[in-house]
């Protein structure tokens, strides 16, 4: 063959292998925005409930109205909690003096199950400590610290035994004052992965409600969601995580002694209250149970402020949770079992 | 969501031995049990059905079988998936021995569904509610709280600290006792005689309400004079705990035909010999499913298939014509 046509033989050859390559990655292309369609895309919406930001993010042919009805039923569920509203059912139950109230299966089943954590954790969670809110300005912003006398004399309204249920009726004993603001949240939640599931049983997405998270179903259907946990000590509104966990059910809380509190003298007052001593509790700034359900989650993660590290590591599990605890001096502690929500499945 | 179990002890090197059942199965990590729910996962024991619910209805209470215990009411009955036995001819394989597509809810959840429909009872069935044995705590602890009566219906294969806890808040058990021959437990069911019959004893101490079933196996446990062993046993504990002689039927991996008619009336008659209350279940015949007064032979319950009427019994659960007590819970 002569050097010339040998060029052009080359040429040519090189001709038809780009078209060939071409076409094959035309065909990869194709394929790949084919697979893309047929994957569910997610709808997020963020907006501010219970005061905090309530993230949702659905997937589902009735994304829009399942986003809507969420919001909606959480605004209603925040109203119906909220102890300083005045038409809100605990704001009645708490200026009743002590008569009873007659309240709807809704509040029962919050006010039961947070009297029911309140119970196993031996008080280390208590939905009573509302004079204890009020005392040290947390419902109003007027933040202050009271003296020993205050205090005391605020102890004696606290205790969940005050809290007395008979048939649908409520009333609480000796002046004590109920907020059911964390568990309340987290039902809130709950109702949110239930509503998702009424609307579309193949919905996935999750819900975070400043930190109460509850998974709809897992990522594309199949995939873990991939949760951070905030670390307790960086900078404000920053999202900087310690940990991440991988889950496709079940719900995940965080409580922190960042979330609401303020400083005197350099020292940090939060408002997670022990309500054995009236103040706020201390050992633990942070703390994130993954649990069954959000309101679960949300009331053990309050209890383990008050449990203590090491109670908390050996009862958490008893009581269905995992837990992340971070304590004062900035250590990370887990129960043995959270570990399985560290990897991907 | 998979969760931590609550019975088992760490061994060494991640390796750990779950304490819930007689199999006691010791567990590498990444590991499942026998009864393929519970998985070792980096040296803690986690259950992986928690919530995980197969099947949920309302059936009579008769049907669990419960002859003696609030005769004639409906019962929530929900179940999972899983066994820690693998009986040959179970009944129910399609979700003891696989999972099958679940739905999930929690304790409130199935606490609050019995109430809007008005049930007094939860049954605990249909697969083994001991591999179970997390959500079935928590559902009867929340049930119990709201007067609701738990109904377990089980194999019986469970070790006696697990069976104790969950005894505080269960108010009736089956347990099927599956004859009484060591070898074909062990063989045809992979389980242990003796730790079946130390549930039983264990729920009869404990003055929670006991009815026994025994499934009669042709050519596996069906020879008379064995199980007049199981009768003398049963009536030495007490002869008043009402006994249901089952039909089998062809199932999963065991096909002899079914229990001959003839067969099962004959262990009947063995059966009456020493227990005062005994009935045949699946043949579908009255005579075998009344109650009668075992004193005066009065007809106390009668029940045609599922429907029952108290003929003979008074208000306090005693025979109107004799008054010899009869019904502990109506
Ligand atoms: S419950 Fe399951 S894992 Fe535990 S001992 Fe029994 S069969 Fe083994
Ligand atoms: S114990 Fe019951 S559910 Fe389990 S394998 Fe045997 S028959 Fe089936």
């Amino acid at each position: 063959m002569r050097k010339k046509d040998f060029e052009t033989f080359v040429r040519e050859r090189r001709w038809s292998w780009i078209l060939t390559y071409t076409f094959i990655a035309i065909l990869i292309l194709m394929v790949f925005f084919f697979s893309l369609k047929r994957v569910p895309g997610y709808s997020i919406k963020e907006s501010v409930v219970f005061g905090t930001r309530v993230k949702i993010v659905v997937s589902s042919k009735l994304a829009g109205r399942i986003i809507e009805a969420i919001l909606q039923d959480m605004r209603r569920i925040d109203r119906k909690f909220d102890p300083y509203d005045e038409r809100s059912v605990i704001y009645r139950i708490n200026n009743s003096n002590g008569e009873w109230v007659e309240v709807d299966n809704e509040v029962l089943f919050v006010l039961k199950k947070a009297l029911y954590f309140a119970e196993i954790t031996g008080g280390a969670f208590d939905p009573t400590v509302g004079v204890l809110v009020k005392l040290w300005g947390f419902n109003d912003g007027n933040y202050r610290i009271p003296s020993d006398e205050e205090i005391r004399d605020a102890l004696k309204h606290v205790g969940y035994e005050n809290v007395e249920i008979s048939g649908n009726k409520v009333r609480l004993k000796n002046g004590a004052l109920l907020d059911l603001g964390g568990i309340a949240k987290g039902y809130a939640v709950d109702r949110a992965i239930q509503i998702a599931k009424r609307y579309d049983q193949k919905a996935t997405g999750f819900i975070d409600a400043g930190g109460d998270i509850g998974i709809i179903g897992p990522k594309f259907g199949g995939s873990d969601w991939v949760i951070g946990i905030r670390n307790p000590r960086y900078k404000e509104n920053s999202d900087e995580t310690i940990d991440v966990v991988y889950m496709k059910d079940g719900a995940i809380a965080t409580s922190g002694d960042y979330e609401r509190y303020f400083i005197k003298d350099g020292k940090r007052y939060h408002h997670i209250f022990n309500p054995k001593t009236g103040y706020p509790s201390h050992g633990i700034i942070s703390a994130t149970v993954i649990a069954q359900s959000c309101a679960d989650a949300d009331a053990l993660a309050t209890a383990i402020f008050n449990l203590g590290l090491d109670y908390s590591l050996m009862y958490i599990p008893r009581f269905g949770g995992q837990a992340f605890i971070v304590t004062e001096d900035s250590k990370i502690h887990r129960t043995k079992g959270f570990g399985y929500f560290e990897k991907p499945h | 969501m998979v969760r931590e179990a609550l019975f088992y002890e760490e061994l060494n090197d991640n390796t750990i031995r779950c304490t819930l059942c007689p199999h006691r199965c010791v567990l590498e990590d990444g590991k499942k049990g026998i009864c393929g729910v519970r998985m070792n996962r980096g040296g803690v024991l986690y259950t992986l059905n928690y919530g995980e619910l197969t099947s949920i209805a309302m059936d009579p209470i008769e049907k669990k079988p419960l002859f003696h215990f609030y005769p004639g009411t409906e019962i929530l009955s929900i179940s999972t998936w899983g066994c820690n036995m693998k009986c040959k001819f179970c009944q129910n394989w399609e979700i003891s021995q696989q999972r099958p597509a679940v739905r999930r809810v929690d304790p409130e959840r199935i606490v609050r569904i019995a109430m809007e429909h008005g049930s007094k009872f939860i049954a605990y069935t249909y697969n083994e509610p001991i591999v179970w044995f997390e959500f079935v705590l928590d559902t009867s602890r929340l049930a119990a709280k709201e007067g609701i009566r738990n109904v377990l219906i089980t194999n019986g294969f469970i070790e006696p600290e697990p069976l104790k806890l969950l005894l505080q808040t269960i108010h009736a058990v089956n347990i099927d006792l599956k004859g009484f021959n060591e070898e074909f437990y062990r063989k045809e069911c992979l389980g242990e005689l003796e730790a079946v019959k130390r549930s039983i004893e264990m729920v009869y101490e404990a003055g929670v309400h006991l009815e026994i079933t025994t499934l009669i196996v042709p050519n596996g446990n069906d020879n008379v004079n064995e199980l007049e062993e199981e009768f003398k046993w049963i009536a030495s504990i007490d002869p008043d705990i009402p006994l249901h002689i089952s039909r089998y039927f062809p199932n999963y991996k065991y096909t002899e035909p079914p229990t001959p008619k003839e067969k099962l009336i004959s262990i009947y008659e063995r059966a009456r010999e020493h227990l005062n209350f005994v009935y045949i279940g699946n043949l579908w015949d009255e005579k075998y499913e009344n109650t009668y007064c075992p004193d005066c032979g009065e007809l106390l319950i009668r029940r045609v298939g599922y429907d029952v009427e108290l003929v003979g019994i008074d208000e306090e659960g005693r025979c109107k014509r004799c008054e010899r007590k009869i019904l502990k819970h109506l």
